[in-house]
């Protein structure tokens, strides 16, 4: 109906204003500064119409409509805040209240009872605002005040509800819920999971899970949206509830998986309180997994974190300080031979971290002793890996595909913003394949789950490259749902491939990745990669990954080993003399540490990722490093000035950008795609080792190659 | 290939079946077995009739058929002797039924003993009246309903032969725009309870862009005491097919709905047999007729949620979605079933389409009077002597409805109310309004769905309004708060003040709380479920404030506001009122007056409805004397 540049002409509260065409009557008013009040509005998502606080008097209709869902008409008369409106609202109000516990809001002691209530608010059970855990930030009493009510008249309607605490992350109090219905269409609308629903009717209507499914039963991914989007305190993030308002928020880029979703950081007193996506990210369009949203404080601020150097004898910790530990390391790295030395870094690192070390091996040794420890993830497979990262892809193009090809991708508890896209992607008519050998979350919407017993998946891809040759499988059944599959990439004119962890649990993930890559070139699909490691693709860049080190730590005895957020496991005889380890918390083992350098985690750090679809993203310093904590590439510089090595003289971390925009491949700029061809095409590393197949499940959901699960008590229902 | 020819050579054979069957030489027995003869055991009377036939080898025929109307005569029972006119039996348990076969049928006596009235021409009887000049059904017009106990609604022959589809054949020689136009002529307006010009809204929909157009017959009848669709759908179910493949035609719709009660099986299971029988005869489906009209129809039966109803909220459950009525505009004819131009229509209002087509519009416009022509079905329930199902031209007044139609009210008339649960309650001082749409909106009330329940001095406004809100308050969607909560709090108000609690302040707070819900809420439904309070508020003033200020109930219902005494001067000591009571509150010896202890009287009224002699008074509550040991 609208062209969208239209403009409309109407009048509200007898002040004349324009608006494009198809905008809303409450748009138009907060436009021309006139606050109308309303509960289950939200930017985001569909209006709703039920609270009906956002009534309005339009002249030549006989009912007040809601300016909510109602569009401006040329020449529209709206009356905002008539008598009798403001009454109704107030009226409606009331209801409301009657419906919440809002003893607090109407009380007279509001403003001096707000000093004495600082620990009873802890309480189970929340019976005013002073213990809500969103007091101070809820819409309902910011209404409250907007609409002015003092009092209540109906007897309140408490619901007498447990708090629902049986699954992770997320606490129910649906005694505070007032049904504005937004949890249950972020959830359709946004993520498109369609876990909530509403149940019952009446004054019995109430929001859950259809059959009261636990939402982890339900399918639940754990976004935070309905967290969110939730106006008071029925839904809470039982980690941080209790943390307060937050004070400040900060962008920068989620260190947890390779995706690369911005993150609003909230901190209050820098601390982090919680995170929240960003809705003009192009990827995850402020749809985060369940690490970036409810993870990542727990994680960050954990209490079990190294805050200070620390030398470890026979499983003793003997706190130090900086001078003494770097005396240590550097008597042992300037005795140590360059064959007997070996480097590790943590594809999680930023690429600054990445370009000390590198600068720093080569420094002391002058010779490439360092490796990613993505290698141990992706064993046999990494070289194939890493040729994906050469390809040009861009996830924006995976929303307008008209199919997609997933291999062993589940969205759920990661990558999960890209699942969101194949969600979208699907709605718009794209039909998906996902090949996995167990049930996950895309197999509850793809129109084609493609099931490979273990081995066969490479012969699988083959065959669909080429359905000419001789069948993998001799169930007719089964070969004719594969020649839909063929039929439908035939058909296909905008394919799009994508590559999840899974296949690397398999036993020889080179040859599926490489079927996998020659399936994609034949039907001219996009194949895009989705490293589970932050920054594997700067990894590449910076050009670690040359020296392979699985060779030599599973056959040589090394001197020292230096750990940069990782630790290998060494078998026992091949135990380094040795172990320097710079990371976030202390191993689970001990004995394998000789001396801890405590490094600060993502969000304590400036700096610059180099994500799965080759953008380059921004790291921001959220809050300070805890403790004596420092970024890793600082701790590197300063041990490299320690040992009185020259060219460390860096005194932020801009410092280190410029010098890396001077001497590597794309010279001046950080868009990597097409430098990283040229790194690759020299990229040929030894592949004549015969990796022993270790049949334990990769696990992906890591920082640092610490599970998260280690840390963050909620992951542990997850899995 | 099935084409008009065809359809004219099917007719011709249906209506010499039909000939044949009025001059057949085997006696004919109807029984009204719809949803509410069955209630009354018509089923079983049919048994027992079909023993008596198979016994005495009879050679006859059972023809079930639809309801007739007064349903406070069932189960009805007609007989057709071979040469003569059917004659009606009412009441007719299996028992009589029996009796009635044995002495009719199979002796052939030639008695009317036991018959209240027959079909044939005034001259047959002079003992018995023709049927429709029984008192009850000589004040209606019978157009919707004409064939409602008079054919099998499983036949579609029997339609045929009755004129049926003869409007679509007439509208489908006009182009789809006249239809529209003429249906506006006419003056029909949705029975459904909006009263909406049915013409506009099809002209709105058959505007509206877009191959795909949706229309739905809204069978969604789910207001207490209403069975207006049910009746008509189980006794002519192709009245309302025939009503939908002309509204098909007319805004160019190609897929159809029938969204139905699960709780009306017979109807659902009729319909299906009626669609069965259209597409075998080619009505349904592509091509119809050989017109290049291409029209379906499903059948979707609801989970019995009352808002399902509401045309957003009828959508949004036949998509599988949450019934939950959304904010409007966009207009359904606009945008309705998946997005799509959709007219939601009422069964009756489609079952009236087809008399308008076949009989022309000055035909039509002879009901009623102008903005309000046509004929309009009621359910009359309640405290009147005939309760049953009624049509009469729109504007007859409510005092012909209540006195001639349904034989008056046992004891004094006290309230009416139409419209349901979202309907008004009108006082004795609106006997003389005229049921049309306006007059009934001037005075706070609706048309509804036709749904009308008389009551007499026995009821207490206050227990109506609390009865109509517990119904409103448990079928609210939950969606919007003033339904949602409103309904809740007013219901609270209500019950403080039946149990005695209530204060003269609330009923200031019930008003303007009513008010604020019928002014802020999303849909139909909590927009007129505050009707009942309103109206009765209105109309009633005075009852509300016995029942705060004195305390009392003078309907002897809310039982904290009253009590029952024995008045010694009147109680003849009969005994019946001892012999019911339940508690053994009541003593006394035969033929002395009794005495009723309020100790141990549980008000269940048995004795106050037994007694003859107006005996039993009611009181203002008297509290209970505590039990001494």
């Amino acid at each position: 109906m609208s062209t969208g540049k239209a403009i409309t002409q109407l009048t509200i509260n007898g002040q004349n204003i324009s608006v494009p065409a198809g905008t809303s009557i409450l748009d138009a008013a907060r436009q021309a500064g006139i606050e109308i009040p309303t509960l289950c509005h939200h930017p985001s998502i569909s209006t709703f119409g039920g609270c009906r606080l956002c009534i309005v008097d339009v002249r030549g209709k006989n009912r007040y409509v809601t300016a909510c869902n109602t569009m401006v008409e040329p020449g529209m008369d709206v009356l905002t805040h008539s008598p009798d409106l403001i009454a109704a609202r107030q009226e409606v109000l009331r209801l409301i209240l009657s419906e919440h516990p809002s003893g607090c809001l109407l009380c007279g002691e509001q403003a001096t009872c707000a000093d004495s209530m600082v620990t009873i608010r802890k309480v189970g059970v929340t019976t005013g605002c002073s213990n809500c855990p969103k007091n101070g930030r809820c819409e309902l009493q910011r209404v409250t005040q907007q609409v002015g009510i003092g009092a209540g008249n109906y007897p309140i309607l408490y619901r007498g509800l447990a708090v629902e605490k049986q699954d992770p992350f997320i606490d129910r109090d649906y005694n505070l819920c007032i049904l504005c219905g937004r949890c249950v269409r972020a959830c359709q609308e946004l993520r498109l999971a369609n876990v909530l629903t509403f149940k019952m009717r009446g004054p019995h209507t109430l929001i859950g899970t259809t059959f009261e499914e636990s939402f982890l039963k339900a399918g639940c991914e754990f976004c935070g949206t309905c967290v969110d989007v939730c106006p008071t305190g029925a839904l809470s993030e039982r980690a941080t509830k209790w943390l307060g308002c937050p004070d400040q928020t900060m962008q920068t880029t989620c260190g947890l998986c390779g995706v690369g979703c911005q993150l609003n950081v909230l901190t209050r007193s820098s601390q982090v309180v919680g995170v929240q996506g960003v809705v003009e990210d192009p990827i995850s369009r402020g749809l985060l997994c369940v690490k970036g949203r409810f993870a990542l404080p727990e994680l960050v601020n954990n209490p079990a974190r190294l805050i200070r150097p620390a030398r470890f004898v026979r499983g003793q910790q003997l706190p130090t300080s900086w001078e003494g530990a770097f005396e240590i390391a550097a008597e042992r790295l300037r005795s140590c031979s360059p064959e007997k030395f070996g480097m590790l870094i943590s594809a999680d690192c930023a690429n600054e971290d990445m370009f000390v070390a590198k600068k720093f091996v080569h420094a002391l040794f002058g010779v490439d002793r360092l490796d990613v420890d993505a290698r141990i993830f992706y064993r046999g497979a990494f070289a194939s890996y890493a040729r994906l990262f050469a390809r040009p892809s861009s996830h924006e193009n995976l929303e307008k595909a008209d199919l997609i090809v997933a291999i062993g991708l589940d969205t759920r508890f990661g990558r999960s913003p890209i699942g969101a896209a194949i969600y979208r992607a699907q709605q718009h008519g794209s039909k998906l394949i996902t090949i996995h050998p167990r049930a996950h979350n895309l197999s509850r919407t793809a129109d084609m789950w493609i099931k490979p017993a273990g081995g066969e998946e490479a012969a699988l891809l083959n065959w669909m490259a080429d359905a000419s040759s001789k069948p993998p499988v001799d169930d007719s059944k089964n070969i004719k749902a594969l020649q839909r599959a063929v039929q439908w990439l035939e058909r296909s004119v905008r394919p799009f491939f994508l590559v999840g962890g899974e296949i690397f649990n398999a036993e020889a993930p080179e040859d599926i990745l490489s079927a996998f890559e020659h399936l994609a070139d034949r039907f001219h699909a996009e194949i895009a990669p989705l490293p589970a490691r932050a920054n594997f693709g700067g990894a590449l860049w910076v050009g670690l990954g040359q020296w392979d080190s699985s060779a030599v730590l599973q056959r040589e005895h090394l001197d020292v080993f230096y750990g940069v957020g990782t630790l290998p496991h060494f078998s026992a005889d091949l135990h380094p003399g040795f172990t320097i380890l710079q990371d976030l918390f202390a191993p689970a083992d001990l004995e394998n540490v000789d001396l801890f350098l405590p490094a600060a985690a993502f969000t304590e750090v400036s700096g610059t990722f180099l994500s799965g679809n080759g953008r380059l993203q921004r790291l921001h310093r959220v809050t300070s490093p805890m403790g004596e904590s420092m970024a890793d590439w600082e701790i590197l510089a300063r041990l490299a000035r320690f040992m009185k090595l020259p060219g460390f003289e860096y005194p932020d971390v801009e410092s280190v950008q410029a010098e890396m925009a001077s001497c590597l491949p794309e010279e001046g700029q950080f868009v990597a795609t097409g430098s990283l061809t040229e790194i690759i095409a020299h990229f040929e590393p030894v592949c004549d080792l015969v990796y022993s197949h270790q049949p334990v499940t990769m696990h992906e959901d890591t920082y640092r190659a610490f599970p998260l699960e280690r840390f963050v008590s909620g992951m542990k229902a997850l899995f | 290939m099935v084409n008009w020819e065809a359809l004219q050579t099917q007719r011709q054979c249906a209506e010499k079946t039909w000939y044949e069957l009025e001059n057949s030489p085997i006696p004919i027995i109807y029984i009204g077995a719809a949803s509410c003869g069955r209630a009354a055991g018509a089923l079983e009377t049919l048994d027992a009739a079909q023993k008596v036939l198979d016994n005495a080898q009879v050679d006859a025929k059972i023809i079930q058929v639809g309801c007739i109307g007064p349903c406070y005569l069932e189960p009805l029972l007609d007989i057709r002797m071979p040469g003569q006119p059917r004659v009606s039996y009412a009441k007719v348990t299996p028992a009589r039924a029996e009796k009635i076969i044995q002495s009719v049928v199979v002796e052939g006596s030639g008695s009317l003993r036991g018959a209240i009235a027959h079909f044939g021409p005034q001259e047959f009887s002079q003992e018995i009246p023709r049927f429709f000049d029984l008192p009850m059904l000589k004040s209606q017009k019978r157009v919707v309903l004409k064939n409602c106990g008079m054919i099998d609604p499983e036949r579609f022959d029997h339609y045929l032969a009755s004129g049926g589809y003869r409007g679509l054949e007439h509208a489908m020689s006009m182009k789809p725009e006249e239809v529209i136009e003429t249906v506006g002529l006419a003056g029909l307006r949705g029975r459904g309870g909006g009263g909406f010009p049915t013409a506009k809204k099809w002209e709105v929909c058959r505007n509206s862009p877009g191959e795909l157009k949706y229309l739905i017959c809204n069978l969604d009848e789910g207001d207490p005491g209403a069975f207006m669709n049910r009746s008509l759908v189980e006794g002519d179910p192709h009245a309302v097919l025939e009503g939908m493949l002309i509204a098909a035609y007319a805004i160019g719709a190609t897929r159809g709905y029938i969204y139905i009660r699960a709780e009306y099986p017979l109807a659902v299971e009729r319909l299906r047999k009626a669609l069965n029988q259209l597409r075998e005869y080619g009505l349904l489906g592509t091509d119809i007729l050989g017109t290049g009209f291409n029209f379906d129809i499903k059948v979707k039966e609801g989970a019995g949620a009352y808002v399902c109803g509401e045309e957003t909220a009828l959508i949004a459950s036949i998509e599988g979605r949450r019934g939950s009525p959304t904010t409007r505009p966009p207009f359904p004819a606009v945008s309705g079933l998946h997005g799509r131009p959709t007219v939601i229509n009422n069964a009756e209002t489609l079952a009236t389409l087809p008399h308008i087509l076949a009989n022309g519009v000055d035909w039509y416009r002879q009901f009623g009077k102008p903005g309000n022509y046509g004929t309009k079905i009621f359910s009359l329930v309640g405290k009147v002597r005939h309760s049953g199902l009624i049509e009469v031209p729109l504007g007859t007044p409510l005092r012909t409805i209540i006195e001639e139609i349904g034989g008056g009210t046992p004891r004094p008339f006290k309230a009416i109310q139409t419209g349901g649960p979202s309907g008004g309650c009108l006082s004795a001082q609106f006997l003389d309004l005229p049921m049309d749409y306006e007059s009934l909106a001037e005075v706070g009330s609706i048309m509804g769905s036709g749904g009308l329940i008389v009551m007499d001095e026995n009821t207490c406004v206050v227990d109506l309004a609390h009865y109509f809100l517990t119904f409103a308050q448990n079928e609210s969607c939950g969606k919007c708060t003033p339904c949602r909560l409103g309904t809740y709090q007013l219901l609270n108000l209500l019950k403080r003040i039946k149990s005695g609690e209530g204060e003269p302040s609330d009923l200031n707070l019930l008003q303007s709380l009513a008010l604020t819900v019928q002014k802020t809420a999303l849909c139909g439904l909590g927009q007129n479920i505050p009707n009942p309070v309103l109206t009765t508020l209105r109309y009633f003033w005075g009852d509300y404030e016995t029942h705060v200020r004195d305390r009392y109930c003078s309907a002897a219902i809310c039982t904290d506001l009253f009590s029952f005494e024995i008045d010694p001067v009147k109680c003849t000591g009969c005994g019946r009122c001892l012999a019911a009571c339940p508690v053994g509150a009541i003593t006394g010896s035969r033929r002395q007056p009794h005495s009723l202890n309020v100790n141990l009287c549980i008000q269940c009224r048995q004795c106050y409805e037994l007694c003859t002699f107006e005996a039993i008074r009611v009181l203002p509550a008297v509290q209970p004397m505590p039990e001494i040991s």
